[in-house]
């Protein structure tokens, strides 16, 4: 039975043991293969990890706009990812200086940050191998081809081993350069750079010089931005603060900008101005001429320059000066206007009082001048020999007349000095009892002769005044009092203190001034009945002269009158500040 | 024949004084004075003189309203009128040309010259 059972018995003996060995096999080659599978798992993974590195880095990188955080953050993650001992950045300037601009070290080996090498000298092969955006993996810092001469300075930053990768821009005409280097260190040892590891730093480096680009061109931006943004606002406030109104049309003619100005012309605002908004403050005549030229200019393509009234939202009516001026394209197209409106009201009202002054002027000359040469053209020939009577009577109408002129220039120059302010009143200290006296000395003969009281209150008080032409107000307006008094009537001066001024009043008793001419006497050539020039005296100035002394001393002069009882001439004369008297001190006329 | 009426209406004494003795001694004639123009108006009224020498800038009525009152009243409309004036401008002449005037003498004038030139004026 063992014979028979023992072959069956090996033959499975040995069936079994090559089923084992068999398994054994296929679970050699299982975990054979598990272990590959493994290992590609880790490699996939290192992949993964390494990818997924670069991408934070990148982000990091590619985050900021400002190149030296992004430089910072690119040499920190550099050193942290590679385990280097160093990592920098090197710049180099375009004068062929380089520069160490960012660092990160390891704590136990010397920084080299800021470190500037005046002459930084790459070899053509090697410019031209980095420019291609190829690393450089120097596994002995004392065995580099490229870079024999910077060995020593190597071994004292203690550098052993390194890789170096390009940051490779391009000029606007797609060139490549070298804007800097991005480089490991290793310090402690000879360290064995794998060619992934050179690959990782160039793609960082590649990163960074993209983000670089966009940094300058963000940079560049800003200032651009910046300086647009100044040029606007200067621009805009010379608009906005522009003394005259401007304005934008377009090529229909419609309003798109008014400044500040035009709304003190018109009273209205920007957008009341807009498209055809501007019309509706225009005099409705001036609209028709301003539309009608409107038409004309459009087609022509040509600039205008019309006078026109603009009403004010008040009801005002301003008269204007306005100039616009075509906008061309460089195709010589109508874009618009630009145009300035001006308020002529005042300049042209002041044109028109100068001519109708000068017109008063030379009226008021001529008419002695033509007494004084009928006068003495006939006494020149031979008409008036045989009639003494005659001629005595023209030879005293040329005196008088000539005394006339006299008077009426002397006038008309000073009223001209004070108007243009060219006499600058040297004010000082006076007594006004003293003044009042010495005004009242001067008409002393002229009150005789007429016949008339002459009395003066005076008022022993200390006054900054012009002293002459405190005494040339009193003397005109006592002058006129007298004029006008009849026989054995009294004209008064006073003076009399109150709260901040000091008022003067010449009374008379004389023919009164009507209601309607109070105001104008103080005019020019504002005479009540121009014979009066001729009778007594008087130019037509006297009063205008009394006024702009006045109003320059910084009072104001009035009359009071009653038809036939007679006139009360009265001005002030403020006392001054403390304040007021530093100023005028310490500060001399000119 | 009559010696010619002229009647000067000037609100300048001195000035009237002056063309009176010029009128009277180089022209020969009769000379009427008016130192308003209301005294003017009237006295052209009554007395009806050969012509009359107007001033324009007077106080109380102006030449024109003078010269234009004096047209309108039937009895001294045919009078002939010479305007007296002192302005400057150059269109002055011109301002005045649409006016019924005989003609237009500007101030300051040659004295010795008036007489002569009233009477071109007036084809006297």
């Amino acid at each position: 039975m063992d014979q028979t059972q023992h072959p069956l018995n090996q033959d499975l003996e040995r069936r079994v043991q090559e089923r084992t060995a068999e398994l054994r096999q296929v679970n050699a080659d299982l975990q054979q293969e598990l272990i590959h599978h493994q290992e590609l798992e880790v490699a996939l993974q290192r992949q993964v990890a390494r990818e997924k590195l670069l991408g934070t880095i990148a982000q990091n990188i590619r985050q900021s706009l400002d190149i030296n955080e992004i430089l910072a953050t690119a040499v920190n993650e550099v050193r942290q990812v590679l385990l280097a001992d160093r990592a920098l950045i090197f710049h180099l300037a375009s004068e062929g200086t380089g520069v160490v601009v960012q660092e990160s070290v390891s704590p136990d080996y010397p920084v080299t940050a800021e470190m500037r090498f005046p002459d930084e000298w790459f070899s053509e092969d090697c410019y031209e191998y980095y420019c291609q955006g190829n690393p450089r993996i120097v596994p002995d810092i004392a065995q580099d081809e490229w870079a024999s001469c910077l060995v020593e300075f190597m071994q004292s930053v203690s550098v052993k081993s390194k890789i170096v990768a390009p940051i490779v821009q391009h000029r606007k005409n797609d060139s490549p350069f070298v804007w800097g280097l991005l480089i490991v260190h290793a310090c402690a040892d000879y360290r064995q750079w794998q060619p992934t590891e050179a690959e990782l730093l160039q793609q960082i480096a590649d990163q960074m010089a993209i983000a670089l680009q966009q940094a300058q061109l963000y940079h560049q931006l800003r200032i651009e931005q910046e300086a647009l943004r100044q040029s606007e606002a200067l621009f805009r406030s010379l608009s906005e603060s522009s003394p005259v109104g401007i304005f934008r049309k377009d090529a229909q003619g419609k309003c798109t900008y008014t400044n500040p100005h035009c709304r003190e012309i018109t009273g209205a605002t920007c957008e009341e101005m807009l498209g055809d908004g501007w019309q509706q403050f225009i005099y409705p005549e001036d609209l028709e001429k301003v539309l009608s030229q409107r038409s004309i200019d459009i087609a022509e393509k040509q600039g205008n320059s019309i006078e026109l009234r603009h009403i004010h939202k008040d009801g005002r009516i301003r008269l204007c000066q306005v100039n616009a001026a075509p906008i061309l394209s460089a195709t010589h197209e109508l874009l618009g206007y630009v145009g300035t409106v001006e308020d002529i009201t005042e300049r042209r009202a002041m044109e028109q009082m100068k001519n109708e002054f000068i017109a008063i002027v030379s009226h008021e000359l001529r008419t002695p001048l033509a007494s004084i040469r009928g006068s003495l053209g006939l006494l020149a020939s031979e008409v008036l020999s045989d009639d003494p009577d005659t001629a005595k009577h023209m030879l005293g109408i040329a005196a008088l007349e000539t005394e006339r002129l006299v008077r009426l220039v002397t006038d008309i120059l000073d009223l001209e000095r004070l108007e243009s302010n060219r006499s600058v009143l040297d004010k000082q200290w006076c007594n006004a009892a003293t003044l009042m006296q010495q005004a009242v000395e001067i008409l002393h003969p002229l009150a005789e002769e007429d016949q008339i009281i002459l009395d003066c209150v005076q008022l022993p008080v200390q006054i900054w005044v012009a002293p002459d032409r405190l005494i040339q107000t009193l003397v005109n307006l006592l002058s006129n009092a007298i004029k006008f008094s009849s026989v054995g009537s009294r004209v008064v001066l006073t003076a009399q203190r109150q709260s901040n001024r000091i008022l003067f009043q010449v009374q008379d008793q004389g023919r009164g001034i009507p209601p309607d001419k109070l105001e104008t006497v103080f005019g020019r050539f504002q005479q009540i009945n121009s014979s009066d020039s001729r009778d007594k005296g008087g130019t037509g100035l006297g009063l205008a002269i009394c006024r702009n002394i006045v109003q320059q001393h910084g009072g104001q002069i009035w009359v009071e009158s009653v038809l036939g009882q007679g006139s009360t001439f009265s001005f002030t004369i403020p006392i001054p500040s403390e304040l007021d008297l530093h100023d005028s001190t310490t500060h001399p006329h000119y | 024949m009559t010696a010619q009426r002229i009647l000067i209406i000037d609100d300048e004494k001195h000035l009237v004084a002056v063309i009176k003795t010029c009128l009277q001694k180089l022209g020969g004639w009769t000379v009427l004075t008016a130192e308003t123009g209301q005294e003017g108006l009237s006295k052209a009224n009554t007395e009806q003189p050969n012509a009359i020498l107007l001033d324009v800038m007077m106080p109380d009525l102006d030449g024109l309203t003078v010269l234009r009152k004096l047209k309108e009243n039937p009895i001294t409309q045919k009078i002939p009128v010479i305007l007296l004036t002192a302005k400057v401008q150059s269109n002055a002449q011109e301002e005045y040309t649409s006016l019924d005037l005989a003609g237009v003498l500007s101030k300051p004038f040659d004295p010795l010259q008036l007489a002569d030139q009233v009477a071109k004026i007036l084809r006297w």
